[in-house]
């Protein structure tokens, strides 16, 4: 899966670092097992601090994305169902976007049928041997 | 010969060092990794009237100043047999000249085209921004390199030597042995420490297919590790011959540099094979490659050199040369680079000029011999000797030196003469003040030493003789 930084963006590195691989992972372009770079690989080909990536790591982790193991490194999770925490999150931000697209002008069915492409293009995958 | 030594190794170097940069800069004006002349430009670009100007341009003059200073490469140190002095400082200005003019032209080069890519607005509204990762890679980089333990056991048999009583006695015993004992510890650190950097360097994203970027960044730090591993353990093998001879031999002889130097050619060889491997190699991967990826970060090299404050990196992959390293000017510590590289240079000059200055001298050095009271004074360029008249043991004409070799151990060797301090087989520790051809030779043995001494003037050695033969009537400053 290729990340790709934008150096001048608003957005923090690592909240484009954390987004891009909760999207491949959401693509299938990063199965469930698949490793991830350590911390110090990818903040040197990222050109970041290694505190960038850690903390990275850590979202992540947190929001049960990827597991830290000591000697493995970080590996992708499962598929997991979907948390409570998770639909509030979810909730907020949808109606945040909602309220900005209805604010530009944005029919309720172009909103739907985007939100649907976007979904539709999310496979999540598993490596052979991790499908079960 | 010491002349024809240095033609040759001159002659080596110059060569390789053109023939290297011609090979890695040529066809940059081609269109290759979505780039013509360093600048990221449509595929279409290239049949554009005025970049088709500017390629046909940069190609003609490139090939002329490569030929030129290949002819200059190999006419220069043709001047050693004429005054090897001057030739020295035009060689080192001569590379100077063509690392200097080199990186002007391709950075005009460069900029040239990148003001051609800005009235054309090439600017593709699909490139990618300028940090790219591709996580499959990153995540298996660890097993790209040879591993660095490699470098281990030359590290520890270079330890070795200085642990062992025996042979740490003997090295550092000599000079010749604190150097070559030195070069057993130092080298395997210097080729640990390239091994780690260029090991560790960032894996570049070349294609949107992960298993092109594997196959070119396993290539690179495979092929730097290995040619570093393989010339750690020539460079090692060199030095411990050396250090070995010595300990059990007490002494090195001339055979000994030739076996020393071509082993260490080796580690040098197999360097230079990875370079052109590495380029032919890569070069062959991308092209093949059908999903190649444009980043377009052409803005940080506009100048021709690479300058992003947002790439907290000060070595990046250089944009014309991929297996080079170039500054990332914005970064405060490159100012300090670019002074050091100066300073380097200007020492590099200064060196030759006084390396001039000791050469000339040498090459008119004449042979002076004094007698004041009973104060004998031998001198010749930077050398002198002063003895008094009742330490002489004997004195005598000889028609050559003794045969035996003659070792240097502070003092200086050319076609012409061999002045200062030199270690004999079997008459031990020497002051020579030879002109070479000259005889005959006056052989003056002392307690501590023998001294040798000549003229170049007809008559003046046979003189020199009686004036020690008749102290009390040879007082007084001699003729010379």
């Amino acid at each position: 899966m290729l990340i790709a930084l934008d150096m001048k963006s608003s957005i923090p590195i690592y909240v484009q670092l954390r987004n891009q691989i909760v999207t491949g992972i959401g693509r299938g372009e990063l199965k469930a097992g698949e490793r991830l770079p350590t911390v110090r690989q990818l903040a040197a080909d990222a050109g970041v601090n290694t505190m960038t990536v850690n903390k990275t790591y850590q979202m992540l982790k947190a929001e049960g994305f990827i597991e830290i193991d000591r000697r493995h490194g970080a590996t992708v999770c499962p598929v997991s169902q979907c948390a409570g925490l998770y639909r509030e999150k979810l909730e907020r931000e949808l109606e945040l976007l909602s309220a900005e697209a209805r604010l530009k002008g944005m029919e309720k069915s172009e909103f739907l049928g985007l939100c649907e492409r976007m979904f539709e293009q999310m496979h999540p995958a598993a490596l052979r041997g991790c499908e079960e | 010969m010491i002349t024809a030594v240095m033609f040759v190794i001159f002659l080596l170097i110059g060569v390789s060092i053109v023939g290297i940069c011609a090979w890695c800069h040529s066809g940059k004006e081609e269109y290759q990794e979505g780039m013509i002349l360093g600048v990221h430009v449509p595929e279409e670009a290239a049949a554009d009237e005025e970049v088709r100007t500017l390629t046909r341009s940069h190609k003609k003059k490139l090939k002329r100043f490569q030929l030129l200073n290949l002819a200059a490469a190999v006419l220069i140190p043709g001047g050693f047999f004429i005054n090897m002095a001057v030739s020295v400082l035009l060689w080192v200005i001569w590379l100077l000249q063509y690392c200097v003019v080199l990186i002007a032209f391709m950075t005009g080069s460069m900029r040239r085209m990148y003001r051609v890519k800005v009235k054309r607005q090439w600017f593709q509204p699909d490139t990618h921004p300028a940090v790219m990762v591709d996580t499959r890679v990153s995540a298996m980089a660890d097993h790209f390199p040879v591993p660095w333990q490699w470098h281990l056991p030359t590290l520890a048999g270079g330890l070795l030597l200085w642990a062992v009583p025996r042979t740490r006695e003997m090295l550092s015993a000599s000079f010749v042995g604190w150097v070559f004992g030195g070069t057993c510890v130092f080298l395997p650190l210097v080729f640990l420490c390239l091994h780690l950097s260029l090991g560790g360097r960032k894996n570049q994203v070349y294609s949107q297919d992960s298993t092109v970027n594997e196959q070119v960044n396993r290539l690179e730090k495979r092929g730097w590790t290995a040619a570093l591993t393989a010339a750690d353990y020539a460079s090692f093998g060199a030095g411990l011959y050396l250090c070995l001879r010595l300990v059990c031999g007490g002494r090195l002889y001339s055979w000994d540099y030739v076996v020393y130097s071509a082993v260490d050619l080796l580690g040098a060889a197999a360097v230079v094979t990875a370079i052109l491997l590495i380029q032919q190699r890569r070069r062959r991967l991308l092209s093949r490659d059908t999903q190649p990826l444009v980043t377009d970060d052409d803005e940080y090299w506009k100048n021709g050199w690479y300058s992003n404050p947002n790439d907290r990196r000060l070595f990046v992959q250089d944009r014309i040369c991929s297996t080079n390293y170039t500054l990332n000017m914005s970064h405060p510590a490159a100012r300090w680079w670019v002074a050091a590289g100066c300073g380097i240079c200007a020492v590099a000059v200064v060196a030759c000029i006084v390396i001039i200055v000791m050469l000339d001298d040498l090459a008119h050095a004449s042979v002076q011999m004094t007698v004041s009271g009973s104060t004998v004074t031998v001198e010749a360029s930077f050398y002198h000797c002063t003895f008094s008249a009742e330490e002489i043991e004997s004195a005598e004409l000889v028609d050559d030196l003794p045969d035996e070799e003659f070792r240097r151990t502070n003092g200086a060797s050319t076609d012409q003469v061999a002045l200062g301090y030199y270690e004999g087989e079997e008459t031990g520790d020497a002051m020579l003040f030879v002109i070479r051809g000259e005889k005959p030779l006056l052989r003056i043995d002392l307690p501590d030493k023998t001294v040798f001494l000549n003229s170049a003037e007809e008559g003046q050695t046979e003189m020199w003789y009686e004036m020690l033969c008749r102290p009390q009537e040879g007082e007084g400053d001699s003729p010379s």
